[in-house]
């Protein structure tokens, strides 16, 4: 019990930073274009299912998966936002249609997912060497290591690219008021574009590291994704990047130390209690500034 | 003021003088009651035509959750992604009292009513919230209440495993409840339509702080509605249970159910009150079909078409089709 502790809070804060990583794509569209994107779960599924493929039939390493994961779906993003992104921000209620079309689209993605690879549950064969380490009595597996790593190497190159640059800038305009921004003269169309590409692939990205952690995957477990991504970002703060992180975090540790204390089922009832509790105190979320309206 | 919102404002003007000059007149609400009339006759003389009830129970299912799910996210504008949490309290309640506590089939479904009107004053609070916080609070309720359905003793409410209900087994009789329920929630949707009551509540729905200004109740009236809504989710709950005898957490508290009737309401026209009966009418059978003529690519058909409708028709059949030809707003509402 005496090593227990440490070793679950350790594992709960690598869950926490790829549950942040999750919420972190979704909050860029969400926050930035208020499209509800109910397939986000299904894009990350997708992007475990380029890693299955990519290290099964031609046994690369996971890693090799990163960067044709983004592409691949960052593609996607693309041609789904050219279809369809501009009618459902235009529409009269942005969220209940997006909500629609892309519960449309998740059970395309799913239905194709389920074409290529079957309905079977899977995971990814490939082990690194060691398995595991071991420093100071604790012991975390080499593949959520290297997890954890690829999620906060990652995390500074999003902030760096929303706080820095020109375009993460008018981003997080955009999350704050759409209305403004046209004002000022940004070509809010092309921004979301952009966004919405790049949040897709940073989804795909999200399902190469949940691969890496999480034993298995099928075809119909994007809709558990999309739930504990829009809970993470709730619990944070809608459009804020650093609460999403912050949702994350808390929303793991208290799943996975209610399942050591109390036992299995009662991780996930812990969870969604928390974020009940927050919203109810703070109706913004942890570190939201402003109470959405609807 | 930007070109956008003056946009918006000018529609929302637009809007109002078409409602406004175009009361539902006497003879088109002639037209819809004999409409529900001669569709609920046939209703009930279904178990003598046809041998596959199932098909029509759960067709009358999804009329009924379509309808529960607009009152509150059509006329209050919110979207609870866990309302199922009523319809899967309600089937609890009835397996298990009908199953452990031999209550009759009747009581039972009072029981399931009941259960849904307490569990709806308990999420009630939730209501201060506002757009996708409330959805995923709500989401968040249902998926803790299927937990700790779960994780309940066996000889409460039987565990993991679900109930299995052997004390009744009459289909037929679910059936005419089911049958029944369907009628009372369309005819109280259609009531809520013509009456003040359901003129606050779209008043609410547009903007709450004016509605409040003019003195209405904001919270009493949407506290209403939220009750209501949840204790026909309930009920319909409680009346499927008797109907399939067997329950189960993860089927009873399944997200799907909140979805489709979400997306049902949605299809047909959110916060009208023939579109909820016409989509759900319309996606049970386009379902149906699709899941006969193409066993491989079902799943992708249906994505695709609920995606395409709401790209060609964003306000649902109804909604937009009225936005088209405003002289319909007549018959059609």
């Amino acid at each position: 019990m005496a090593t227990l502790v440490p070793n679950i809070i350790l594992n709960a804060a690598i869950l926490g930073v790829i549950y942040g990583f999750l919420g972190l794509s979704l909050t860029i569209v969400y926050g930035g274009m208020r499209i509800a994107n109910l397939a986000h779960g299904d894009i990350v599924v997708a992007g475990s299912f380029i890693t299955y493929a990519l290290t099964a039939k031609f046994g690369y390493s996971p890693i090799a998966a990163l960067p044709v994961a983004f592409t691949y779906l960052s593609v996607l993003g693309y041609g789904l936002y050219r279809i369809a992104g501009k009618r459902l921000q235009n529409s009269r209620e942005p969220e209940l249609a997006s909500f629609l079309f892309f519960y449309g689209v998740s059970l395309m993605i799913s239905a194709s997912l389920l074409f290529v690879f079957d309905a079977d549950a899977r995971a990814i064969s490939f082990q690194f060497r060691p398995l595991s380490f071991q420093f100071l009595g604790l012991r975390v597996p080499h593949a959520r290591l290297v997890a954890a790593g690829v999620a906060l190497a990652l995390v500074p190159v999003i902030f760096w690219a929303l706080y820095q640059t020109i375009y993460g800038k008018a981003l997080r305009g955009a999350i704050m008021n759409r209305d403004a921004l046209r004002i000022v003269g940004i070509d809010i169309d092309r921004l979301s574009l952009f966004a919405f590409s790049i949040s897709f692939g940073l989804a795909g990205m999200t399902g190469v590291l949940i691969a890496l952690v999480f034993p298995a995957f099928s075809p119909f477990s994007g809709m558990d994704y999309t739930i504990l991504g829009f809970v993470v970002i709730v619990l944070g703060g809608l459009g804020s990047p650093l609460g999403a992180l912050a949702g994350g975090m808390v929303f793991a540790l208290t799943e996975q130390l209610t399942t050591l204390y109390l036992g299995q089922s009662t991780g996930l009832i812990a969870g969604f209690l928390v974020l009940v509790a927050v919203i109810v105190v703070r109706p913004a979320g942890l570190m939201g500034q402003v109470e959405w309206r609807a | 003021m930007t070109e956008l919102s003056q946009a918006t404002a000018q529609n929302t003007r637009k809007d109002a003088y078409q409602s406004a000059s175009s009361r539902l007149t006497r003879s088109s609400l002639l037209i819809w009651n004999a409409t529900l009339a001669v569709m609920f006759a046939v209703a009930a003389a279904i178990p003598w035509a046809s041998n596959g009830l199932s098909f029509w129970f759960y067709l009358l299912q999804w009329v009924t959750l379509a309808t529960a799910v607009n009152l509150v996210a059509g006329l209050v504008g919110y979207l609870p992604f866990g309302f199922v949490a009523f319809f899967g309290i309600g089937s609890y309640a009835a397996a298990v009292l009908t199953q452990f506590h031999g209550v009759l089939a009747g009581w039972s479904i009072c029981g399931a009513a009941m259960a849904g009107t307490v569990l709806a004053l308990l999420f009630a609070p939730t209501m201060r919230l506002s757009g996708v916080f409330f959805s995923i609070v709500s989401l968040s309720l249902s998926i803790v209440l299927k937990s700790l359905v779960s994780i309940l003793p066996e000889h409460v409410a039987g565990g993991s495993s679900g109930v299995t209900i052997t004390a009744i087994k009459d289909p037929s009789l679910a059936y005419y409840l089911m049958v029944a329920l369907c009628l009372v929630s369309l005819s109280i949707a259609t009531l809520i339509a013509v009456t003040p009551y359901g003129l606050r509540l779209k008043a609410i729905r547009d903007d709450a702080g004016a509605a409040a200004m003019i003195g209405i109740d904001v919270t009493r009236l949407r506290l209403s509605v939220w009750l209501l809504s949840a204790t026909i989710a309930s009920t319909c709950g409680g009346i499927e249970a008797l109907y399939s005898s067997v329950i189960d957490p993860s089927a009873s508290f399944n997200m799907l159910i909140s979805a489709k009737a979400i997306i049902y309401a949605a299809l047909g026209g959110l916060g009208t009150v023939m579109g909820p009966l016409l989509g759900a009418l319309l996606m049970s059978v386009v379902d149906e079909l699709i899941w006969a003529r193409f066993p491989v690519a079902n799943l992708f058909i249906l994505g695709a078409l609920i995606s395409l409708t709401v790209l060609a028709m964003p306000k649902g059949l109804i909604g937009s089709l009225l936005d088209r030809h405003p002289r319909f707003r007549r018959w059609l509402f």
